[in-house]
């Protein structure tokens, strides 16, 4: 079975606050992990004297566990992947579709028609 | 219903002319024609009253000179009748000014500028986090009550800082020695002591609670009681007793300070800060050994497993009790 770096939603509704966890692949989102990581808090905020428009979103984890699970072979998910890619530990990688490439112009010598 | 005149047995108009009649004499009574209720000519008290504007008003209404104008002859007391009720002063701003400059920019220990001006160690911590606000204010161009503050100003007393260049010695704010009553030392207690024993102020803290520190240690001038004691011993004299307590408190805060920039420092090299376009991300180092072997340690990242949520719970007081 595959294991996988991933988040567990904890908080309340509409306040979401993650835990950033190793767990095996198929047990459910909120149960017992390998192992805890950190958290992530993906509400932006403000410093608390700082400039109000200013935001930074919290993250904490133990940087060089998720190294050796990466070492491992565990798999991270795409949103683990984007925040592991911030911390230094992966290359960064593009989410969005493959942007579809048109068709190149039709050249009317090599047009054969039967 | 039409209203009802209590009184009115006549006409209006004809009680006007009645009055007016009757009141020629009397002045103070034909003022009121307008009115329904029966006139009544000055009683002696508020004749009284009268004599004693009259006599008074040019001082209660002068608003030539600034201060507050009470009825009584003294300027901080406003009730003239209770003379316990006295109003407190205040620190003026240019003395809350030279605090801030002598703790922030000239770097003073805290402890001197608080027994050179007499005021409280805590007051000085409180101006000075104060004027820090009222400085970021003024610099990001957001508007003061300054008028609301000169009014309030001007009806208290204030400690004023004494003129610069002069020889004048600052005039204590507030007995600079106060110790809070600890809840322990509130009760009456009988300890039995033999008579040959010599029972100090520590013996007295260690009977009421066996952690209770003894006053002088409890207060915030500590130093400056042990620098007195030995004045007063005949160990030093004032000049280098003095001199030494001010150098030994410079070097406590100093490397108070030094300590707490360190733990400050060594919080901000564990962050890392990932710039995005919008909000950044900021990435904390942490340790998972802080879980501990069954994993519930109290100083350990993330949200526990099993553990119920205590914030529902009935009692819970949820205010903040400390400020970012």
């Amino acid at each position: 079975m595959v294991v996988k770096i991933r988040l567990a939603r904890f908080g309340k509704r509409n306040w979401p606050h993650y835990n950033i966890v190793v767990a095996q692949a198929r047990t459910a989102r909120n149960s017992k992990p390998l192992e805890v990581l950190g958290t992530y808090d993906p509400v932006p905020k403000a410093d608390p004297y700082g400039a109000p428009d200013k935001l930074h979103k919290d993250i904490e984890m133990d940087v060089s566990r998720a190294k050796y699970w990466i070492g491992v072979g565990a798999q991270p998910t795409d949103r683990m992947w984007k925040i592991l890619s911030m911390a230094g530990i992966l290359p960064p990688k593009k989410f969005e579709p493959p942007t579809a490439k048109g068709q190149p112009p039709v050249e009317v010598d090599k047009v054969r028609i039967r | 219903m039409p209203p009802r005149v209590p009184g009115a047995s006549g006409s209006l108009a004809s009680l006007d002319t009645a009055l007016l009649a009757s009141s020629s004499s009397t002045s103070q009574c034909a003022r009121r024609t307008f009115s329904t209720t029966p006139a009544t000519c000055m009683s002696r008290r508020r004749y009284e009253m009268h004599k004693w504007l009259n006599e008074n008003a040019a001082r209660l209404y002068d608003q030539s000179s600034p201060g507050p104008r009470y009825l009584g002859a003294y300027s901080d007391q406003p009730f003239p009748n209770n003379s316990l009720f006295r109003s407190q002063p205040v620190l003026s701003d240019m003395l809350k000014e030279e605090i801030y400059n002598r703790i922030v920019v000239k770097g003073d220990a805290i402890k001197s500028v608080s027994r050179e001006f007499g005021v409280d160690v805590r007051r000085v911590g409180a101006v000075v986090r104060l004027k820090e606000v009222e400085k970021r204010m003024i610099a990001e161009g957001k508007p003061l009550a300054t008028p609301y503050a000169r009014a309030i100003n001007s009806m208290l007393p204030q400690t004023r800082l004494p003129t610069p260049g002069s020889d004048e010695k600052p005039i204590p704010h507030e007995s600079i020695n106060e110790i809070p009553v600890h809840r322990h030392t509130r009760r009456q207690l009988f300890v039995p002591v033999s008579e040959s024993r010599h029972f100090t102020r520590a013996d007295a803290a260690h009977a009421f609670d066996e952690n209770l520190l003894p006053v002088d240690e409890r207060s915030f001038h500590q130093e400056l009681i042990t620098a007195e004691r030995k004045i007063v011993t005949g160990e030093q004299d004032r000049g280098e007793a003095m001199k030494a307590w001010e150098l030994d408190v410079q070097a406590t805060e100093e490397a108070h300070a030094a300590k707490v920039g360190e733990q400050l420092e060594k919080e901000r090299s564990r962050v890392k800060s990932y710039e995005t376009g919008r909000a950044a991300y900021r990435i904390k180092d942490v340790s998972v050994d802080d879980a501990g072997r069954d994993g519930k340690g109290p100083r350990a990242s993330g949200w526990r497993y099993g553990a119920p949520h205590m914030d529902r719970k009935r009692g819970a007081v949820k205010i903040p009790t400390s400020v970012p």
